[in-house]
């Protein structure tokens, strides 16, 4: 039988990682009402998640299991499906950028931007399909897709810092031996 | 989110309950679906919609999820009122609504083990799916374990695990180590406890193609009234405009 | 006839490791039971993940020499075939349960043999009886005991219904009544024909061993340092535990809790599950809300710290040195120096603490702790649990070493033998309350008379 792309192990540490997102999106608010501040450390999880597996998929399945989970215990106020979709494009977007140049700290700070603005833009998608006016869109989402981009930078930036991190404390050796 | 911390808001009493998941998981996309229609239409589908929600005890949920994106809600209807009109501003907040409340009738009423084995007749990996039962079941464990690594590492006197507990708008050198200092231990736990569970998985022959699950979802006579119920009130909803 | 499982000189090599595990030589059958002892890092669980096929399937590495099931070479024949015949119940039950009920634990393994429903359904009913799991059949596997729950791995791996089962020191998370159950099953399933392959250091077990094919991994016992000095005495000094009382949500952890313990000793805490052994030590090391009081004669409250039951919570920096010294303002390096030898940590000072042993990870802990200026007294929760018979000794002659520099040690510990053979008192909890304070009456192993040595306080 051959092996699978993701081995049980690496599923199954990526969808514990998914319940860190899902738990730091409920209980680590910082006291801002700024639009996309969770993608502090919402990206920084995706990315740390895309380092620790690095294949391509790794966030995406992360953004797909956590926005299960998400929608579940009733996180995100435009229901499960806004929930489960802005969550697996996260995912998504963050691992394409990682997948298109080598793991660093740019790379990293950029897909934390792509995700955190993908989540944006699944919900702008949305909002488009229910017939919201363009106009209204473009008035009320400039201010947060630039939030979303600067807390994305900085949620990937943090996501780098604890690669490294983990890499110091012998992480990536642990992992080595494990398949 | 449900009081007292992370954790599915279910339903124990509703009819739903006995209804196959992948029944409810066509209806919440047929719902979904129905977003795009115009307002007659809608108004009547919607009605259905919250009268299946209100017979099948699930008014609570669908009012509290409303509330939550009130804010929303509100402005976009003053905003479409103003600038377009009111039967503009009925249509975008009935569809607003319908998307936040449709995938309730799936999470209010579905354990996670019984979408897993949905999802597993639904052609998804068994692996995904039992990475995501997992998952859930790791939410209860992972509150305890965040508070004992903030425990253990305050023990240490870290300098800056204070400003974890009352967070504040800056960022100092402090935070960054003492966020390494939570954020390390938490995500070493999370790959010991899944490779412990990988271990104990492959030790019960976990990856076998001989696997047959023991439980079968099959589509009973309320699933199939559910199903054409939908069908004849979209495909009515959609002809009436 | 060849046997079913055979081991032969297989030796494994860890990525990034210098030198191999093994090699071992082994052969089981059926109805046999084979003990595999040996001192703690000979390579216990590495065999047991050997003979299981765990190792090469799950681990990286080389591995040499061969392990054979049934003649077949293991490495050859996929895991989830190789499963249904050599069974693998570990050491943490809580780390290998998969389910939400403590039926779907058992027909978790079911599933994966391709049974039909009628026989999943037959031999579900017939495990669950066996082991005495009927009652429990809805409950969720994380409410259940440490030894229920080890029951119920058992039982799952049984169901499968495999020729042979490893156990991987499968007792030693357990309290002694709790082992003595698990053991018993064990010995009704070799009865019944399995073979068992024991990796187990629990000595109170030895009834289990009568007939047993013994293996010892390795011959020479590791030679036995003397402790390093201990710098300054710590002066005698008491606490007073006064009217202590805990209330945890709706519940009462501990009520009317007054104890008078002296710098010097070393205390036992023990008793069941949930009886307040957590709490009480929470309590004296300051981390816990509670009523009454905790002072030491003058009012003040002595400086006592908590070595957690986990270390990998705190664990965070790349080498044990940097993680040692962590958070300290000022280095001293001379406590630094004594700190490490004394808890057997020089060898491994640039290791990143990830990668040592479960053993030497509670000394880290341990070492952590010495490192705090100005501690008195030091609380222990379990800290020989999931241990073998070297880090327990070695564990035991640390408390002693610092109970005769001065230290206050209090111990929570489910290990009866340990504490009776190093603790100086037991206070025994019952629901929250002191049900016994009483001296131990085991005459304790000598420490053997060291120099005096100063760990500055």
């Amino acid at each position: 039988m051959g092996r699978s792309y993701f081995s049980t192990f690496e599923l199954l540490l990526l969808a514990l990682l998914a319940t860190l997102v899902v738990a730091g999106n409920v209980a680590l608010r910082l006291p801002l009402k700024v639009p996309g501040h969770s993608g502090l450390v919402w990206m920084a999880l995706l990315v740390v998640a895309r380092g620790v597996v690095p294949k391509l998929g790794a966030a995406a399945t992360v953004g797909l299991l956590s926005g299960l989970l998400a929608a579940f215990v009733g996180v995100g106020d435009k229901g499960g499906l806004d929930t489960l979709v802005s969550y697996t494009a996260a995912g998504a977007a963050v691992d394409l950028v990682a997948a298109c140049a080598p793991a660093n700290v740019l790379t990293s700070a950029l897909a934390g931007l792509a995700g955190n603005s993908a989540k944006l833009g699944v919900k702008v998608l949305l909002e488009l399909w229910i017939g919201i006016p363009t106009g209204f869109l473009v008035l009320g989402r400039t201010f947060p897709a630039l939030t979303h981009a600067v807390f994305g930078l900085a949620g990937g930036y943090l996501g780098y810092l604890v690669l490294e991190a983990l890499r110091r404390a012998g992480f990536f050796v642990y992992l080595a031996g494990r398949r | 989110m449900p009081p007292g911390g992370l954790g599915q808001s279910i339903a124990p009493d509703s009819f739903l309950r006995r209804v196959d998941p992948r029944t409810k998981i066509a209806l919440s996309l047929a719902a979904s679906a129905a977003v795009g229609i115009p307002l007659r239409p809608l108004a009547f589908f919607g009605a259905c919609f919250v009268g299946l929600l209100a017979g099948a005890g699930l008014a609570r949920q669908a009012a509290a999820q409303l509330w939550r994106a009130r804010l929303w809600f509100a402005v976009l209807f003053l905003l479409d009122w103003t600038f377009v009109g009111v039967d503009f501003a009925v249509l975008i907040t009935l569809r607003l609504a319908l998307l936040a409340a449709a995938f309730i009738l799936v999470f209010a009423t579905t354990t996670p083990d019984e979408l897993r084995v949905a999802g597993e007749r639904l052609g998804l990996p068994p692996r995904l799916a039992f990475a995501f039962a997992t998952a859930f079941r790791s939410l209860a464990l992972l509150e305890r374990e965040w508070q004992g690594i903030l425990e253990a590492q305050k023990a240490r006197d870290i300098v800056g695990m204070q400003s974890l507990e009352k967070p504040h708008w800056w960022l100092r050198r402090d935070d960054f180590t003492s966020a390494a200092a939570l954020v390390v231990p938490a995500i070493v736990l999370a790959a010991q406890r899944a490779w412990s569970i990988s271990e104990a998985a492959a030790a019960r022959g976990f990856e076998s193609p001989l696997r047959r699950s023991y439980r079968t979802l099959r589509l009973g006579a309320l699933d199939h009234v559910l199903l054409v119920a939908t069908v004849v009130v979209l495909g009515g909803s959609i002809l009436l405009r | 006839m060849r046997p079913l499982l055979e081991a032969d000189q297989a030796a494994f090599c860890y990525p990034g490791r210098d030198s191999a595990v093994g090699p071992f030589s082994l052969s089981a059958d059926s109805g046999e039971l084979h003990h595999v002892n040996g001192p703690s890092g000979c390579g216990k669980s590495t065999l047991a993940r050997m003979l299981t096929g765990l190792i090469p399937h799950l681990y990286r590495g080389a591995l040499t020499g061969e392990v054979r099931v049934d003649g077949q070479r293991a490495a050859d024949i996929p895991l989830w075939q190789l499963s249904a015949r050599v069974g693998f119940v570990g050491q943490n039950p809580a780390a290998q349960l998969l389910a939400t009920t403590v039926r779907d634990e058992v027909l978790f393994g079911l599933e994966n043999l391709g049974l039909s429903n009628v026989e999943m359904r037959r031999r579900l009913d017939t495990t669950l009886a066996t082991f005495g799991l009927r009652e429990l059949e809805n409950r969720d596997p994380r409410t259940l005991s440490g030894g229920e729950q080890q029951k119920l791995v058992l039982a799952a791996i049984t169901a499968r219904r495999p020729q042979v089962i490893v156990f991987d020191e499968v007792l030693s998370m357990l309290d002694a009544a709790s082992a003595r159950a698990v053991a018993q099953h064990v010995e009704r399933l070799r009865r019944d024909g399995t073979g068992v392959v024991a990796f187990e250091h629990r000595p109170a077990l030895k009834t289990w061993y009568q007939d047993a094919h013994c293996h010892t991994l390795a011959n020479v016992p590791p030679a036995e340092s003397p402790l390093p000095d201990l710098p300054q005495q710590i002066a005698p000094f008491q606490v007073r535990v006064a009217g202590v009382e805990v209330t945890l949500g709706s519940q009462r952890a501990l009520e009317d809790i007054d104890l008078s313990l002296k710098g010097g000793q070393v205390i036992a805490l023990v008793g069941a599950n949930g009886a307040g052994k957590t709490t009480l030590l929470r309590a004296l090391a300051g981390l816990q809300r509670h009523s009454g009081h905790i002072h030491d004669g003058t009012g003040a409250r002595p400086r006592l710290g908590l070595c957690f039951q986990n270390p990998d919570q705190q664990i965070f920096n790349p080498s044990v040195r940097q993680e040692i010294l962590f958070g300290n303002a000022r280095i001293d390096a001379a406590r630094y120096r004594c700190v490490v030898e004394l808890l057997g940590l020089v060898p491994y000072e640039n290791t990143p603490p990830l990668l040592l042993s479960e053993g030497e990870k509670k000394r880290l802990g341990l070492a952590i702790l010495l490192m705090r200026p100005g501690l008195r007294g030091l609380c222990l929760d379990e800290p020989t649990l999931g241990q073998d018979g070297d880090h327990r000794r070695r564990i035991g002659r640390i408390v002693r070493h610092l109970a005769g520099a001065g230290y206050l040690c209090v111990v929570a510990t489910h290990d009866l033998e340990w504490a009776a053979e190093w603790c100086d008192e037991f206070v025994v909890l019952h629901a929250g309350k002191i049900a016994e304070h009483q001296q131990s009456t085991t005459l304790h192993r000598p420490v053997a008379k060291e120099p005096e040595c100063h760990l500055a306080v």
